[in-house]
Order: structure tokens, then sequence, then C-alpha cells
């Protein structure tokens, strides 16, 4: 007799409230809520897969960032040989703008570059006249070391626009009979450039990236500003575009002011900018339904435990008759809403997995290149909507348990 | 207040507010100055429909539709909150309600035990040794549910006592028991009481549970 008397109180409480569980109502939750989870997860994790391939990865240009030009007024441009430039007042201006984080110019070349490359032997040439241009390194999502004039190689690193290895690559290179060209292959083509401004010089060159947003040949700053006191003419050298880093948001200010300046924006390939605006778009209307079905789905849960608590709220009273605090008589329902949430979210990340194994295999193109996937984000949110779910529910069931205790039913 | 003893629970010139001038004429606790003090006995004798449960409640905090004040130690229940309360449910004043306020889900050990687990009052031997003596010990594991009337006064018994208490409010505890088993639970309450140094108050229809009162009143 002595064994089964030793046992505290909360088997007890555990049987008690066991016994007015309703399980088809839990069950009913679970599946509404992996619904909602699954959708809220999927959407999360879909977006930390897709947003670097749009944001990063291919432009080699960090932020929201815009670039800004004169509309080219053709008189003055055939008068003077050179298009618009900026003066410093109006770049002040430009950067004095609320919705403008950062402003840098474009630094052309001053002087003539011609460029030619041999691959493979000796006899596939190609040679053509060039330009540069720079922006400040920190418009460049590229490090530091690589995106410097190489002593060691004597060499100079060079963006070009993707498009041009597109040309070459589909149309040049069939047409002339030479042989197409990968992204790691031209990367180890050596340029040789031939410098004649001032004085002359050759130099080497090497392709250290393709960008999809800027329409330029782009080489580092601080090798363009020696270059162009090296070999410049000494012409103008006030800026023709900027670079303006945005606030991000599509600020119709920026636009304004804009147009009331009579400058244009280059369109420059910012169709990935737009995609990832759309994409935010469409992720968070996701998210939300995920997370409306998500609540809706917590009310039945909320709703389930509720009706348990009213039902028996002659149980209740008498608990808390014979003392039991509201924590002591309601840690069943927290055990309960554990055990549901833990269930929803654990299959909700497995069915996430498995969604992710669909959409990568449709995308394997983009996937390509990407490295392991992360599932930091997934495992957070999974993490914060377990907490969430079950802290909610249980405080609500826990308050409602303190609203008996504080008026118990009268015997 | 930190109610860890109560010594005297005062009625004040309490009535229920459902009760007219005339339902209290003559009666020795309502609309009177009472002081129950720690360590007596006392009996409230009743017809029914006198408000005897009606008074259990009030002493114990769960109807407040009475007008004047119950204090213990001086201090006005009204004022007590739920954290007051428990504490004083859990070390203070026990009560066995006329209806025993059992579990139907649980069997008869486990009233028990569910109660003494918050206080850690009695040991499995003591609960034991009550249950054996108050003739129910066989019937341990049956669903409260399943027992009679006078089966169950007694579990509800043993459970009251499962705790330390200054006070103890008994409505008509032995109202279903023979004269026998009134007896065997008038001499555990004794001696239970006697332990703590406790007051007594049982109400009663006229089969009072068998006590050395130290006073009755007229409800």
């Amino acid at each position: 007799m002595t064994d089964f008397l030793s046992g505290r109180y909360m088997g007890l409480i555990w049987k008690l409230t066991r016994k007015h569980l309703n399980i088809r109502q839990l069950v009913g939750y679970m599946f509404a809520s992996f619904a909602g989870v699954a959708i809220l997860l999927t959407a999360i994790q879909f977006y930390a897969d897709v947003s670097p391939l749009l944001s990063g990865g291919t432009s080699l240009i960090s932020g929201d960032y815009a670039i800004v030009s004169k509309k080219v007024n053709t008189i003055k441009s055939v008068r003077t040989g050179r298009g618009e430039t900026f003066s410093d007042r109006e770049i002040e201006d430009i950067g004095n703008q609320d919705f403008v984080e950062d402003i840098g110019i474009f630094r052309s070349s001053d002087f003539r570059i011609y460029a030619e490359i041999a691959i493979g032997d000796e006899k596939l040439e190609i040679a053509t006249d060039i330009f540069f241009e720079s922006v400040p390194d920190r418009f460049v999502d590229y490090s530091s070391d690589d995106w410097s004039f190489d002593d060691e190689r004597n060499s100079v690193p060079i963006i070009l626009p993707r498009n041009y290895l597109d040309l070459y690559n589909f149309a040049f290179a069939p047409s002339h009979g030479m042989p197409q060209i990968s992204e790691s292959l031209a990367r180890m083509i050596n340029i040789r450039l031939y410098v004649s401004g001032s004085q002359s010089a050759v130099l080497n060159g090497h392709l250290a990236g393709l960008s999809d947003r800027l329409n330029t040949i782009l080489v580092p700053d601080s090798f363009l500003e020696a270059a162009n006191e090296k070999y410049g003419l000494g012409t103008d050298r006030q800026p023709l575009r900027l670079i303006v880093k945005t606030d991000g948001a599509v600020s119709s200010g920026f636009a304004e002011y804009i147009s009331d300046k009579g400058y244009t924006v280059a369109d420059s390939d910012d169709n990935a900018s737009r995609v990832s605006v759309f994409l935010r778009i469409a992720v968070g209307l996701v998210s939300i339904i995920g997370l409306v079905i998500c609540v809706i789905s917590l009310s039945i849960l909320v709703l389930s435990l509720y009706l348990i608590v009213e039902k028996n709220i002659r149980m209740y009273s008498a608990l808390c008759r014979l003392g039991f605090s509201p924590a002591s008589v309601s840690w069943p329902f927290a055990v309960v809403c554990a055990g549901a949430n833990i269930i929803v979210t654990a299959v909700s990340v497995l069915a996430v997995r498995f969604f992710r194994d669909l959409y990568t295999e449709r995308l394997e193109a983009f996937f390509m290149d990407s490295s392991a996937p992360e599932f930091q984000w997934l495992y957070a949110a999974a993490a914060a909507v377990f907490a969430v779910s079950v802290a909610i529910s249980y405080l609500l069931v826990l308050n409602r348990i303190r609203a008996v205790e504080k008026a118990p039913l009268a015997r | 207040m930190k109610c860890s003893s109560v010594d005297t629970i005062s009625l004040d010139n309490i009535m229920p507010r459902f009760f007219s001038e005339s339902d209290v004429q003559g009666s020795e606790v309502w609309k009177s100055d009472l002081v129950l003090h720690k360590g007596r006995y006392y009996m409230i004798e009743a017809a029914s429909g006198k408000g005897k449960s009606s008074l259990c409640n009030f002493i114990f905090g769960l109807r407040k539709d009475y007008s004047g004040t119950i204090r213990f130690d001086g201090s006005d229940v009204a004022a007590f909150g739920p954290g007051e309360w428990r504490n004083l449910r859990r070390v203070s004043i026990s009560m066995m309600f006329q209806d025993l306020d059992l579990f139907e889900e649980l069997t008869a050990l486990e009233n028990i035990r569910i109660k003494n687990g918050i206080t850690g009052y009695f040991s499995p031997g003591e609960i034991e040794s009550l249950m054996r003596q108050t003739g129910i010990l066989a019937l341990a594991d049956r669903p409260v549910s399943s027992l009679s009337a006078g089966e169950r006064q007694r579990v509800a018994f043993i459970r009251a006592l499962a705790q330390p208490f200054d006070f103890i409010v008994m409505d008509e505890p032995v109202s279903h028991l023979d004269a026998a088993n009134a007896g065997i639970m008038g001499e555990i309450m004794d001696s239970q009481a006697r332990k703590m140094g406790a007051g007594i108050i049982v109400t009663s229809l006229g089969n009072p549970l068998p006590l050395s009162y130290d006073a009755v009143f007229g409800l």
C-alpha cells in the first residue's frame, strides 16, 4: 500500500486533465496548424534560398543602388564632344537628399585602351578598343584583396557585363568558328592592355567577375585614379554618371527628385532588383496566408482547451478550494500544447525540406554554383513559431484558470 | 496579511443578503457579534434552510453575498486576494463541505492523496491507518463514484484532515453515518484537533459529530 501513496499530486492532476482531453479536437488542431506552419516556413526557406541569387552573387554590386545620369542632349554633345557632366554642387545636392544613403561618382578612363586576348594557341585572337570606368570600392561587392591592382600578376581585375560574354558565346564565336568560353575559363584568360595617352604602356588584365546589373567595364577605383594621373590626357574629368545608394524603399521622393532635376536613372538591368521586390511581396503574401492559418488553428487549440476548463469549472473550483495554484493545475495544458506543437513543428520542417527538394529541382540551373543549403532561418523560424504557439495557448488557459481561482464556485 | 496562523474568527453582525430581518430573528449567529477561538469546539445547530452552508462558504471565502464583516485575527477577509486564500486553505482553515466536493474521476485514496500532495501533511502510513480506522481501507482503489454516501463522507473527512489547520469547518459531517462510525470520527477529530490546538466548527441538523463542545449556537 505504501508505494502507491508515495507519489506527489502531479500524476493525479494529469489524470484529472487527461480524462477531459478531446483527442479529435487536438488532431484537428494539429492538421490545421501543420498547414499554416508548413506554408509559413516554406515561404521563409524559399526566400532564404532565392534572395541571395538575386541580391548578391551575380551582381557584384551591393545594396539598393541606382545609376543617375543627365539626359543626352544631341546638339550640346555634338558641339562639345562630351555628354552632360555633373558639377560638384549638383553631386553635393543629390548627396544631401534624405533618401540617399551614399553616393559615388563614375570615374572614366582619360586615355585610350586597346585590349587583346589570345585564346588557346595564338591563332585565336580578339582585339578591340575599350574603355574603363570605376566606382568607389564600397559599391563593389567584392573582397578588397582581389579588387585592386595585382602587383604579383601585374594585372588589373576587370568586371564585365554578363551580356558581353553572352554576345561572344552565342553570336560572335559561332560565326567566327571560335570556341565558346565558360565563366570560369574566362577568368583564366590573360588580357593584354595597350594603354596610350600622355605616355604609353602595356598592362595585363584579368576577368574578376561578370555583372548582370552594371553596364560598364569596371576596374578598381584606385587603379583608375592612378592610371588617369599617369597616362591621362588631362581632359575634363567631371563625372557623367553617378552611383547612388538609396534607402531601399521604393521611395517616391527619389523618383520625383530625378524627374524634377531632369536626370535619368539608367536602366542598368535592374531586373534583378525588380524581381527581388516582387519576390519579397510574393513571399510576404504567402507568409501572411501561412500566419493567418497559424493564428486560426491556434485559436482552435485555445478554444478546445478553454472548453475543457469551462466544462470542468467545478473540478477546477474544487482544486482551487483545496489550495492548488493555477500554475499547479494548468501544467498538463502546457504539456499538451508543447506536445502537439513539437509534432506539428517537426513534421512541418520535414515537409519544408521535402518542398525544398521539389523546387530546387525545378530551379536547378540557378542553384548549380550555390554553396551548401542553409537552414538556420528555417530552424530559427520553426523554433519561434513553436515557442510563440505554446506560450500563447498556455498563457491563455492559465489566465482562464486564474479567473476561476479568483471566484471559485461555492458549494 | 501573511496568514500563517489564525487565532480567532470574528463574525461581526453578518447576515446573508438574501435573508430578511425576520429570517434571522432569534439567531445566535446572524446579526450578532461572535468570536470563535482556536482550540475550542463549536456546534452550530439549525433546521435546514437557515443558512448553514452559506455560513461555511462565507467563512471559506467562496461567497461574499453577506452584510457585516468576517475577520481572521482582526483582518477583514473580504480584502483577501486569491494568493492569501490559497495559503489559508493549505495551512490554516480546512473545510469539509456538505456535498463533500470529491473528484468523481479519482479513487477514494486518490481523493485523499491529491490534497495530501500539496500539504505533504500525512505519511502514507498515516493515511492507511486513518482509512482503516474509519473502515474504508478496502475501498481505497474504488472510484469515488461507486461509493455510498456514508463511505464518501469518510473519504472527505480524511481528506479534510490532510493538512495543518487552526480551524476546521465541517458542514454536517456525519449526516449519513451510524452512531458507531460517527463516534469513531469524533475520536479521530478530537485527537487531530488537540495535536494542532485547532478549533472545530461543526454544523448539524440534529445528529452532530460526537465531541465535547465548548459552545452550541442556534442559527
